[in-house]
């Protein structure tokens, strides 16, 4: 019940408000992210909503863990975005990953700007993984991230890799290619 | 109205109401069925459809993608039937629209995904929810502009079919009812046939083995035992008939009458002719019997049928005209009608044969005594003068003795003889011989001289127009007691006797008329001269059986004698005998 009503407020304001002002919260010093990060993780969230991992995996971590590849202010703010969220019926583990050895038990990988030096190595490691790589650099979709986040007309859009998604085991929900711009 | 209707137009009327209702109940139920299998296609289309649009307004309306849900909400395009869609987010919002902006209808629509039809329009709420997450709502209002028109395409064609069935049934109607309408027509056709004609004989041609076929059967069952009664009905109207006339012949003709009479008024109900004849009343002027009979004779009768309740030869004597008459009644008296019903006979013939016997008996008795008295008185007469005659010695008065006993024995022989011509005219009958009258009467006038007084004057006239056929012998009976009675019975004292013989002979009759101046007949005796053995008067010296004998020939000849007398003046008889000389035929009459 309490999920429903978290996901009610960040449905019903996503559109508009800073997620600081959707949950009616102030955010806490060092947590502030300017407003197109704040709704790209809002995003990527709701992203996570449309992919199914394969059960096997998510039971063989045992947990379901959200990495962000070192990037601190995304990873704080995710793990405040996630503070009361389940995924998969399991609390997600938000964890700040800074070696590449270590993104191979993750379920997300969020790969920001900061990455862009390791971004062929990560993706190599990720290949054939069922691990959902959300990229927020405008040609980390070319590159083989499955989600990457655009900037189309100052809105945050997010294309689709075809190819990483298809070469993952994930499966994503036909109905977000509708909203998404698809790299073949 | 209807009941009127012939059958033939019965039998239309039925098939064709019953294929009109079964066209309506049928085309009511397809239309209903197919306006509800419209609408519930409608409505399945117009669910799925906002199911569909609410699947994809997932993505868009989680990642506020306006332009990707109007991309969507295009594609709607190919339903012209959809007349708006809108895609509202949880807080109300209108998200995203198609054609317009709804506007919703003001009523609670069921927000479960099943469409509702209200003012001409289809009403779908659908819900967008994502893992058990409510986002928002489709609405969609759809048109029934399809459903309208394909319901309206139907009841045209349900309209023309309908007509065209109609159209046929009433074809078929006309031509099959005739299975049915012409067996009855023929059989009312036939019975018109029947009781105008009052023919039946007529019978009607079966030719199917149906309920009209039985019918067909019964009813020239029915005409046979109609025949046949008629044809019985006929012989019994015929025998009756006939037995009526029989019957009545009998009664109009019967000798006897037959009547019923009023018990209280005496008045007769019906009678036949021959009551009335014997009665001699007439039914036209006068029906009560009770008029006709005595006080006493009425009162006995109904005393009698009161009490007995029958009556049996009640005579009555009635006298008509100076006839008389004498009638039997018997019958028995009807007491529930309170009718006498009686037979009357007329007894007069009998009554009066009843009371000639009487009279000859009589007659015999006083016959047989003056007879014997007559005979024996001569006979007595000629004893006692043959007794003298023995002891008389002188032959002067023995011969006078003989000249008595003569007059005796003449007396005698004359009363034989009026004794034979009695016998004689009651046994022989032979009326048509050819008299000649004046030869008659001049040798009756010979034969009579031998004792005719000196003085006495015989006059004759005799007028013969025609031949005169009777009976000879009586004829000269006749003529010989009127005349030799008028030579007996002479006055003395008259200085010029005479005897008249008048004779006239025509076609018809003979009149004789006898006359003569002499005694008389003293009026005391007139009304007995022709009875048996009267003697008027102590001189005659007759047998008193002449005018008896006279009396009796003309009675026998049918024909009539009377005369009138005055004492001391004379005597006139007149004598009338019919004339049958038209009877003879002309070959005889010579």
């Amino acid at each position: 019940m309490r999920l429903n009503w978290v996901l009610i407020i960040l449905f019903s304001t996503a559109l508009h408000l800073p997620i600081s002002q959707q949950i009616g919260q102030k955010v806490q010093p060092g947590v502030f992210a300017p407003d197109k990060t704040e709704r790209k993780a809002y995003l990527a969230r709701l992203i996570t909503e449309f992919v199914s991992w394969p059960d096997q995996h998510v039971e063989n971590e045992g947990a379901f863990l959200v990495s962000v590849f070192n990037d601190e202010d995304f990873f704080r703010y995710l793990t405040y975005l996630y503070k009361d969220v389940e995924i998969k019926g399991m609390k997600p583990k938000v964890a700040l990953v800074k070696e590449l050895a270590e993104i191979n038990d993750s379920h997300i990988l969020f790969l920001t700007k900061k990455s862009s030096g390791s971004i062929d190595q990560i993706l190599k490691l990720t290949n054939n993984k069922p691990i959902l790589t959300i990229g927020d650099c405008k040609d980390f979709g070319n590159k083989g991230t499955i989600v990457n986040f655009i900037d189309v007309q100052d809105e945050v859009k997010f294309e689709i890799n075809l190819n990483s998604y298809k070469n993952s085991e994930l499966k994503i929900d036909s109905r977000l290619f509708d909203v998404a711009k698809i790299i073949d | 109205m209807l009941k009127n209707l012939s059958i033939k137009g019965k039998l239309i009327l039925i098939i064709l109401v019953v294929t009109i209702s079964v066209l309506i109940i049928g085309f009511v139920a397809i239309y209903v069925s197919f306006s509800s299998a419209l609408k519930d296609d409608l409505n399945h289309n117009m669910v799925n459809t906002a199911k569909i649009v609410a699947d994809y307004s997932i993505t868009p309306l989680q990642f506020g993608d306006k332009d990707r849900a109007i991309d969507i909400l295009e594609k709607l395009k190919n339903e012209p039937q959809i007349e708006c869609v809108h895609i509202e987010s949880y807080n109300g919002g209108i998200f995203a629209f198609y054609n317009s902006e709804c506007k919703m209808p003001d009523l609670v629509l069921p927000n479960n995904g099943k469409g509702i039809f209200h003012e001409g329009f289809l009403h779908v709420v659908q819900p967008i929810v994502f893992k058990n997450k409510n986002l928002g709502r489709i609405y969609l209002r759809a048109n029934t502009k399809e459903i309208d028109f394909k319901t309206t395409q139907i009841i045209v064609n349900m309209l023309v079919i309908g007509l065209v069935v109609v159209i046929v049934a009433f074809v078929f109607a006309n031509r099959l009812q005739r299975l049915i309408s012409s067996p009855v027509e023929n059989l009312i056709k036939t019975t018109h046939q029947i009781s105008e004609n009052g023919n039946y004989s007529i019978r009607v041609q079966k030719k199917y083995d149906d309920e009209i076929g039985s019918l067909y059967d019964n009813f020239n069952h029915m005409l046979n035992q109609i025949e046949y009664r008629q044809q019985e009905e006929t012989k019994s109207k015929k025998a009756l008939a006939e037995s009526e006339e029989k019957f009545r012949n009998i009664y109009q003709n019967s000798i006897i009458g037959i009547f019923q009479a009023d018990i209280n008024t005496a008045e007769l109900i019906e009678a036949n002719d021959k009551t009335w004849k014997m009665l001699h009343i007439s039914p036209t002027k006068d029906s009560v019997v009770g008029k006709v009979l005595s006080l006493r004779d009425a009162a006995r009768i109904r005393k009698s049928l009161l009490e007995k309740g029958f009556i049996e030869n009640y005579e009555i004597f009635l006298e008509k005209d100076e006839k008389k008459y004498w009638l039997s009644i018997s019958g028995k008296y009807l007491n529930q009608r309170n009718v006498f019903e009686g037979v009357i006979k007329d007894i007069t013939e009998e009554k009066e044969s009843f009371l000639e016997l009487k009279r000859v008996n009589f007659e015999l008795d006083n016959f047989v005594y003056h007879t014997s008295h007559d005979l024996r008185s001569p006979l007595l007469s000629i004893l006692g003068l043959i007794s003298i005659s023995k002891n008389e010695k002188s032959l002067e008065s023995v011969m006078h003795y003989f000249d008595l006993i003569e007059k005796s024995v003449k007396r005698l022989d004359a009363l034989v003889i009026n004794l034979l011509t009695l016998s004689r005219n009651s046994r022989v009958d032979k009326q048509k011989q050819l008299v000649d009258i004046k030869e008659t009467i001049q040798e009756t006038i010979e034969i009579l001289n031998l004792n005719k007084p000196e003085k006495l004057e015989i006059k004759m006239d005799i007028k013969q127009h025609s031949k005169f056929f009777s009976d000879q012998t009586r004829v000269n009976i006749i003529l010989n007691n009127l005349i030799s009675n008028a030579y007996k019975y002479q006055n003395p004292s008259q200085d010029q006797p005479y005897v008249s013989i008048e004779v006239e002979v025509t076609d018809e009759a003979m009149n004789l008329k006898v006359e003569d101046n002499g005694l008389g007949i003293s009026p005391e005796s007139q009304s007995k001269v022709f009875e048996m053995f009267y003697r008027a008067t102590d001189q005659a010296h007759g047998s008193g059986l002449g005018l008896y004998i006279v009396k009796n020939v003309i009675d026998k000849l049918k024909g009539s004698i009377r005369f009138t007398s005055a004492i001391r003046k004379g005597t006139a008889f007149h004598v009338t005998l019919p004339n049958h000389v038209n009877e003879v035929p002309e070959s005889e009459e010579s």
